[in-house]
This record gives structure tokens, C-alpha cells and sequence, in this order.
């Protein structure tokens, strides 16, 4: 099983923009989502 | 992404207000018809558009496992997701809000639109109650009756738009009433009962009177909150929140968890996008970089999009002076700014309140047409600590930004402010 660097809860607004931000900072992301990604 | 699909109704409906504006710019139409599937269908592509590209981009990143699923904290550092578990070092909490459903007998036996559902609507009520007259009730209000629905929006408090400078909001009230939107204010409901043929009425105590509205559908808009807290398992974690006010954090956004972060709407503070995306930048870096970086929402702007948008940052007059502080305001009219008045927008004024002893911005207010378009010059200034550099600058004329500057050059102590309204200013440009 892997071990993610950053597991980020909601792929809302927030969600989005800190998923990206710390792949682009190297960092091996899960991002959850139960909805449709953008958020509420 | 509530703002989107809502800022393209605004568009459709401004455009249909603009029409029924023909004869004021030289120009009749006949036959206007509004259609609702297809503005909705338009919303709906933009919509997807968006979502769609944020799924390739997502897709294209190798460095993000997007999982499709409702996550639940099992332990520290641990996620399940269905039958999966999701093993992390850090996280960070962005599960926003879902609207606040006030508790009113025979509500949910009648039925109700929230506000996502009211955009997928099958076809437009003749009429509807809005309960709630904060930012999503004013836009929808405002919305529905330029598609041709008769509205009326009850609001709890006094005034709408309550968070806001006081002028602003009854400014706004009276141009909504203007163009026939029913607001009732101190107006409180307290019993909703199903008609035949699917009508509802509403009994509402307004103003301390019992007062019954008709209508035949109903929209709740009276905020929204993280409810949905009690279903994340943040205790399995130790992590405190509270399904009212939000998950606890520090001034760098660390949840009572160690390695747990939480931004946006669940904060409990302030819900906007750009406080969510400016939230999970300070929460990314502290995560990952192991810094200190802290919030500050005295900076962070808000904005209501209805037409004139309702714009502002920062402290009111009220506000200041409560801090003690010795305050200028400087006002000016959209009315006496050429560009509003060519393109015939010349309601509201821009607002500013500045420190009379440090020339700081303390606070910009605007009610203008793309007003929140506006409000960046004084969120710059509030950055520089200055007023000085926009009295400075030169603006390209004829525009509404003209209307910004001769604001922050008019500045006046407060008492003289208050019993010069209505004054109109001369007009600095031609
Ligand atoms: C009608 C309307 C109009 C708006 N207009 C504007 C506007 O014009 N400008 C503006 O700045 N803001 C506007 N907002 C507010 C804005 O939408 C929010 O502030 C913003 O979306 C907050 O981002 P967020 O990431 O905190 O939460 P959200 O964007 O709400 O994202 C949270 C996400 O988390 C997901 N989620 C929740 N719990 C879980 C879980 N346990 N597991 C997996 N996923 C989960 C949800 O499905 C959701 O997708 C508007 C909101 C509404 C409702």
C-alpha cells in the first residue's frame, strides 16, 4: 500500500488548488472526492 | 464551484435586462422570450467545460491519485474510503459547508429548493419565497426576477447583506425594490404549509406582524454551514471541530491533530473561493515544508454579484472607529462618472475609510456595475499601507476606475461625510 506525502480531503476549491500546489512541490497526493470535483 | 454555474445566470439574466433596456440606448425588441432550458444548458456547458479540464489536468499529473469516494478518518494519518485505506503523512481538510436548513414546521413536508437545486430546476415557478437575505439570497432574488419570476426574499435581521457597510445595503435594497423584487426585512418565518396544485404559503412574522406569502416554490438560502462534520471521524484522529462553527485551528491552520491542516469554507470563516485557494497555499507550504506561515483574513475581499455588484474589503467606518481609530472617508457616485453614465450604470458609489492619522486603507466599500472588478485598487493600497499612491496615479478616462480615484482623493472626516449625502460631486472629467 502506498504511503502518501499529503492525503487532501474534498476536491473543492481548496481541495484543488492544494492538491496541485504540492504536487508541483513534489509531493506524492491523494485527493478525495465524493462528488464532482470543483466543489460546492 | 457554487460561483460559476450562479455567475452564469447572472449573465443571461443581465442581458435579458439589458434588452427590456432598449428604448434608454435606441433600440426595440419585440418578442423577447426567455428559455430556461437553454440557459440552464449554457450553464451547464461552461460548467462542464470547467470540470472536465480540471479532470485531464488531474489525470495528466502523476503526482496525484484522485479517488472517487466519502472519506472517513479511521485513526491518525489513516482514510477510509468504501473498503479502502488511505495511508498519508499529512492531510489537509477542504470539505467545505452544505447548507443550513433552518428548522420551520412543515418545511420539508412542502418541499424546497437549496441552492444547488434550484439551478436544475425543470422550468421556472410564476413565484417564490426566498428565506435568507445574505450574498446567495440577494443573487438569486435578483436572478429569478429578471428570468420572470416574481420574488420576494425575507430576511431575518434588519437589513440585507447585514456583514456589509450599512449605506451599501440599503442602497441596494432600494434599487432591488425598484426593479420589483418583494424584500421583507426583520421578517422571520415561522410555518410553511403545502397548497393544493403543489402552491406553498408561508406565515412570517414581519417586522412583529403575522404576515401569509403565497408562492409556488420556496428557496432556502439561509447559509451554509459544516454540518457534515459529525460524519468525517475526526475524534478517530483527535481532531476537534464543531458541526456549527467548524474544525478548530491554529493562525497557521493546523487542526488540534498533529500533521492534520484544514482550509476554506470548513474554517468556519469566511466562504469564498479565493479565500479557499489562498487558504490551502499557507496550509501546502506549513504541510509540506514544515513552516509557520499564518492566515490573515483582514485583506480578503468578498463579493455579492448582483447588479450593481457589492464589493468590499476591510473595516467599515463603524468598524474603525469602534478600534478607536480617528477615520476619513471618501465617497464618490457612480452617477458623476462619465463611463457609468455612457454606459448607463451609474448606480452606487465607491467607499473608502482611511486612517486620518496614517493614510492607511482601512477599508474600501463599493456598490458599482463590475464593482468587484474595482475593488482591487484598494486592496492594493491596503497592501502598500498608503492611500498616497492611488491619489497619485492617473487613470485612462473615460472608465469606472476614474470613479475609485476621485473617491480616494475626496477624502473627508467622517461627521462631514455623514451630512454631505446626496452632495454631488463635481465632475472632474469630460
Ligand atoms: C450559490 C453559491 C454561489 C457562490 N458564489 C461565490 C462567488 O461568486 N465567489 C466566491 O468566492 N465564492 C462563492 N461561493 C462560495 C464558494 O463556492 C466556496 O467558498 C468555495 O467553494 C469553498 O471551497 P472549499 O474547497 O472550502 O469547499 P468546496 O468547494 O465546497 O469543496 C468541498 C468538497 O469536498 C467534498 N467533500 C466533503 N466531504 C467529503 C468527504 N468526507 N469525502 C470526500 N469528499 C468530501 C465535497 O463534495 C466538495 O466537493 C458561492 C457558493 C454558493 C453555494
Amino acid at each position: 500500500m502506498t504511503t502518501y506525502n499529503l492525503a487532501v480531503v474534498g476536491g473543492g476549491m481548496g481541495g484543488l488548488g492544494a492538491a496541485n500546489r504540492a504536487a508541483a512541490m513534489g509531493a506524492k497526493v491523494a485527493l478525495i472526492e465524493s462528488g464532482r470535483l470543483g466543489g460546492t | 464551484m457554487g460561483c460559476i454555474p450562479t455567475k452564469t445566470l447572472v449573465g443571461s439574466a443581465k442581458a435579458i435586462h439589458t434588452a427590456k433596456r432598449g428604448a434608454e440606448f435606441g433600440f426595440g425588441v419585440s418578442g423577447l422570450e426567455i428559455n430556461w432550458p437553454r440557459i440552464r444548458e449554457r450553464k451547464d456547458k461552461i460548467v462542464n467545460s470547467i470540470v472536465s479540464g480540471t479532470e485531464r489536468s488531474l489525470q495528466r499529473n502523476p503526482r496525484i491519485d484522485l479517488i472517487r469516494g466519502w472519506a472517513r478518518f479511521t485513526g491518525p494519518g489513516r482514510l477510509g474510503v468504501g473498503d479502502r485505506i488511505i495511508e498519508a503523512e499529512r492531510v489537509i481538510i477542504a470539505t467545505g459547508v452544505a447548507p443550513n436548513i433552518p428548522d420551520i414546521p412543515g418545511l420539508k413536508e412542502a418541499g424546497f429548493f437549496t441552492n444547488e437545486s434550484v439551478m436544475d430546476m425543470e422550468s421556472l415557478p410564476a413565484s417564490m419565497v426566498i428565506f435568507g437575505g445574505g450574498p446567495e439570497g440577494m443573487e438569486f432574488g435578483q436572478i429569478f426576477h429578471r428570468l420572470g419570476v416574481q420574488m420576494t426574499i425575507l430576511q431575518r435581521r434588519d437589513r440585507v447583506l447585514p456583514r456589509e457597510d450599512e449605506e451599501i445595503s440599503r442602497e441596494l435594497e432600494v434599487i432591488l425594490r425598484e426593479e420589483g423584487i418583494a424584500i421583507l426585512t426583520r421578517a422571520v418565518p415561522t410555518r410553511v404549509e403545502k397548497l393544493a396544485g403543489g402552491r406553498v404559503a408561508v406565515t412570517a412574522t414581519v417586522a412583529g406582524k403575522q404576515e401569509r406569502i403565497e408562492a409556488d416554490r420556496i428557496l432556502v438560502a439561509a447559509g451554509r454551514r459544516p454540518h457534515h462534520l459529525a460524519e468525517l471521524g475526526l475524534e478517530r484522529a483527535g481532531i476537534e471541530g464543531d458541526p456549527d462553527k467548524g474544525i478548530r485551528v491554529d493562525e497557521t491552520l493546523r487542526t488540534t491533530a498533529p500533521n492534520v491542516w484544514a482550509i476554506g469554507d470548513v474554517l468556519g470563516r469566511l466562504q469564498h473561493t479565493h479565500f479557499a485557494v489562498y487558504t490551502s497555499g499557507i496550509a501546502v507550504w506549513n504541510a509540506l515544508r514544515g513552516e509557520a506561515r499564518k492566515y490573515d483574513t483582514s485583506r480578503i475581499p468578498g463579493g455579492v454579484f448582483t447588479d450593481p455588484e457589492v464589493a468590499s474589503v476591510g473595516l467599515t467606518a463603524e468598524e474603525a472607529q469602534a478600534q478607536g481609530r480617528r477615520v476619513k472617508i471618501g465617497k464618490h457616485p457612480m452617477r458623476a462618472v462619465g463611463r457609468a453614465q455612457a454606459m448607463g450604470e451609474t448606480r452606487g458609489f465607491t467607499k473608502f475609510v482611511v486612517d486620518a492619522d496614517t493614510n492607511a486603507v482601512l477599508g474600501m466599500h463599493v456598490l458599482a456595475h463590475l464593482g468587484a472588478d474595482l475593488l482591487p485598487q484598494g486592496i492594493l493600497m491596503m497592501h502598500t499601507g498608503s492611500i498616497d499612491p492611488l491619489q497619485a496615479c492617473v487613470c485612462i478616462h473615460p472608465t469606472l476606475s476614474e470613479g475609485v480615484k476621485s473617491a480616494a482623493v475626496n477624502l473627508k472626516p467622517l461627521d462631514a461625510v455623514a451630512t454631505a449625502t446626496g452632495d454631488l460631486p463635481d465632475e472632474e472629467q469630460h
